[in-house]
């Protein structure tokens, strides 16, 4: 049997951040199933966002202690991996005074390289959320089944690793504006002739208009049309209140059921965080709009540089 | 020879509360005179409430179009005033002493035995009354029902397109059940586009219709809108939004609150057909969004 390390419970005001480096479900259930353990004994609230086969193995391994436990399949809440981190620090905030543990596994083997570009940004925007907070996410990655650059930026958006039964402190950790700022690679170009719709102020009907006539031809189904919408009508609402007052907009069809909509403008995000965290309806500071603009899309994909702010927001039947 | 005159529609019907855009002055003494004679005929007292027109002005023009102005003013039948006589009798405009006003003015000329009365307002002082513009836009939505509905009065407001700003005349044009004239392509010059967000009042309840899409362009329309919606009559106010596109989350926002100061005084505000959006907002913020109440 496999005797894996428990990372050593939060004290107050810090945060612990550890990959947990496995090779196959043996590993898995025995490295994930010890921290869950170990969360009860301390009676620390725990969350588990984990893929669904994964959850299925813990229930069976952790047995009656799984019980009560907040699960939730990763492949749903992390399908857009932009949204994971406002589920996150809803559930440290619905426990406060406590030290939640949690865990969180964003990337798993088969997902789509743009997908892991934004998890990954994901993973060291956590470092900032969670700075100075008393919780715990232990991210486990599998090492057999993921590319090698998955598993090296892992040990830079980990404070520490858990690796071969040893936890230790990851010499690679890096920044998370520097890992941000990497993974704004250049997109891309559209696979086909985009539509092209260049706006300003005044010009938010005329951009719902023609996403809407543009997205009838699509294979969605209208819940889903009218998702991706809302998501353009967001976005472009951002360009002009944040984003220098104009953009544009360029729509496509990379294949069959999914549509993509890329919204370029000249803003800054000044808050990597920004729409990463639930807002209220009343607040109006862009981060509602980004944060719905999460929740309706299936892959949202931020390039934030110099020269500009660019979103490209994927919507695929339901 | 040449050709016949072009047959605008005008109201005639009882309660009747319609709109007339214009931008010159001959269409504008087409539109009045016909008006005018119409209701002559009819045995209303007929009323002209005269603003951007010295009222000296609009008895040449009415003189012009053959009507006997002298005998109509003998019997009061007629009457042209300012609109200090009318609308801003009392400043800041307010909608609910110009609802008792025509009131009253009917009574008081079924009293002198005429069948009812027509009134003839130039809004061009609206233009004046940019900050109490959603009051104007209350008085036109709220007068279809708290006026024209039990009473023999006829209107018709008159919007000089070249002293009101495009988009004030085109909502308050818009909260008019009835158009006098079909609108006509705009002739160059500043857009006549109509307005992406308008209000029309309901006429079988407490209530009005909105048409267009609210985002934050729409916004201060929304807010005249439901500012005159809170003001109606009733214990609950109905809002029609079969018509409506699209509501943004700001938009559902001016919902919420409006429904939550309603509650807070005992009455509530009741969606009818919203649009995809504003289920989908309402579905992303559960908890802000219980105040909306939606008829099944």
């Amino acid at each position: 049997m496999i005797v894996t390390p428990v990372p050593a419970a939060a004290e107050p005001a810090d945060f612990v951040h550890p990959a947990l480096f496995y090779r196959d479900l043996e590993e898995y259930t025995a490295g994930v199933g010890a921290f869950v353990r170990a969360a009860l004994a301390a009676q620390e609230p725990v969350f588990l966002a984990v893929p669904g086969p994964h959850l299925d193995a813990l229930r069976q391994s952790l047995g009656s202690d799984a019980d009560g436990i907040d699960c939730v399949d990763m492949r749903e809440l992390g399908r857009n991996p932009g949204r994971i981190l406002a589920a996150l620090q809803g559930f440290a905030d619905r426990n406060p005074g406590r030290a939640p543990r949690i865990v969180g596994e964003p990337i798993w083997p088969g997902r789509t390289e743009g997908e892991i570009l934004e998890a990954t940004r994901h993973e060291a925007l956590i470092n900032t959320a969670f700075a100075g907070r008393p919780a715990t996410i232990l991210c486990p990655y599998d090492l057999s089944g993921l590319p090698p650059q998955v598993v090296a930026d892992a040990r830079r958006t980990h404070p520490t690793v858990i690796e071969d039964g040893r936890d230790t402190v990851s010499p690679l950790y890096t920044d998370a504006a520097v890992v941000c700022s990497d993974c704004d690679l250049p997109f891309p170009e559209p696979s086909r002739d985009p539509l092209l719709l260049e706006y300003g102020d005044g010009g938010l009907a005329q951009v719902r208009e023609q996403a809407e006539n543009w997205v009838r031809g699509a294979d969605l189904d209208p819940a889903r049309r009218g998702d991706f919408v809302l998501a353009v009508s967001e976005a472009a609402a951002n360009s002009l209140a944040h984003g220098g007052g104009k953009g544009t907009l360029r729509l496509w069809s990379p294949a069959t059921g999914v549509v993509v909509a890329e919204i370029r403008d000249s803003g800054r995000l000044s808050n990597a965080l920004a729409g990463r965290r639930r807002p209220s309806l009343t607040s109006g500071n862009g981060g509602r709009g980004l944060w719905m603009i999460h929740q309706l899309c299936d892959l949202v994909e931020i390039r934030a540089l110099e020269s500009g702010l660019t979103l490209r927001l994927h919507v695929s039947g339901s | 020879m040449s050709p016949p005159p072009r047959q605008s529609r005008y109201p005639a019907a009882r309660g009747e509360h319609s709109s007339f855009a214009y931008d010159n002055d001959l269409a504008w003494a087409d539109t009045v005179v016909r008006f005018v004679s119409n209701g002559l005929e009819r045995g209303q007292r007929v009323w002209y409430s005269a603003d951007s027109t010295e009222p000296d002005a609009v008895i040449d023009a009415l003189r012009r179009g053959h009507i006997d102005v002298d005998a109509a003013r003998r019997d009061a039948r007629l009457s042209v005033t300012g609109t200090e006589r009318s609308y801003l009798r009392h400043v800041p405009f307010d909608p609910d002493w110009v609802i008792s006003m025509f009131r009253a003015a009917c009574a008081e000329a079924l009293a002198d035995g005429h069948t009812g009365l027509r009134v003839l307002g130039e809004m061009s002082w609206s233009a004046r009354e940019e900050e109490h513009v959603d009051r104007v836009l209350e008085s036109e939505l709220r007068l279809d029902r708290e006026v024209y509905a039990d009473l023999p009065l006829t209107g018709l407001c008159l919007f000089d397109r070249r002293l009101i700003p495009g988009p004030t005349a085109d909502l308050l044009t818009r909260a008019h059940t009835t158009c006098a004239d079909a609108p006509r392509p705009p002739a160059g010059g500043p857009s006549t586009l109509p307005a992406a967000l308008a209000a029309v009042p309901m006429r079988d309840r407490s209530g009005i219709r909105l048409s267009g899409s609210g985002d934050v362009d729409t916004r201060p329309v929304l807010r005249s809108a439901l500012a005159a919606l809170a003001r109606m009559p009733g214990p609950t106010v109905h809002l029609d939004l079969s018509a409506v596109t699209f509501l943004d989350p700001g938009a559902v926002a001016v919902l919420v609150e409006v429904s939550n100061s309603l509650t807070g005084k005992g009455r509530s505000l009741l969606l009818h057909k919203p649009p995809y959006s504003l289920r989908k907002v309402a579905e992303l913020f559960p908890e802000e969004c219980a105040a909306l109440e939606v008829a099944a």
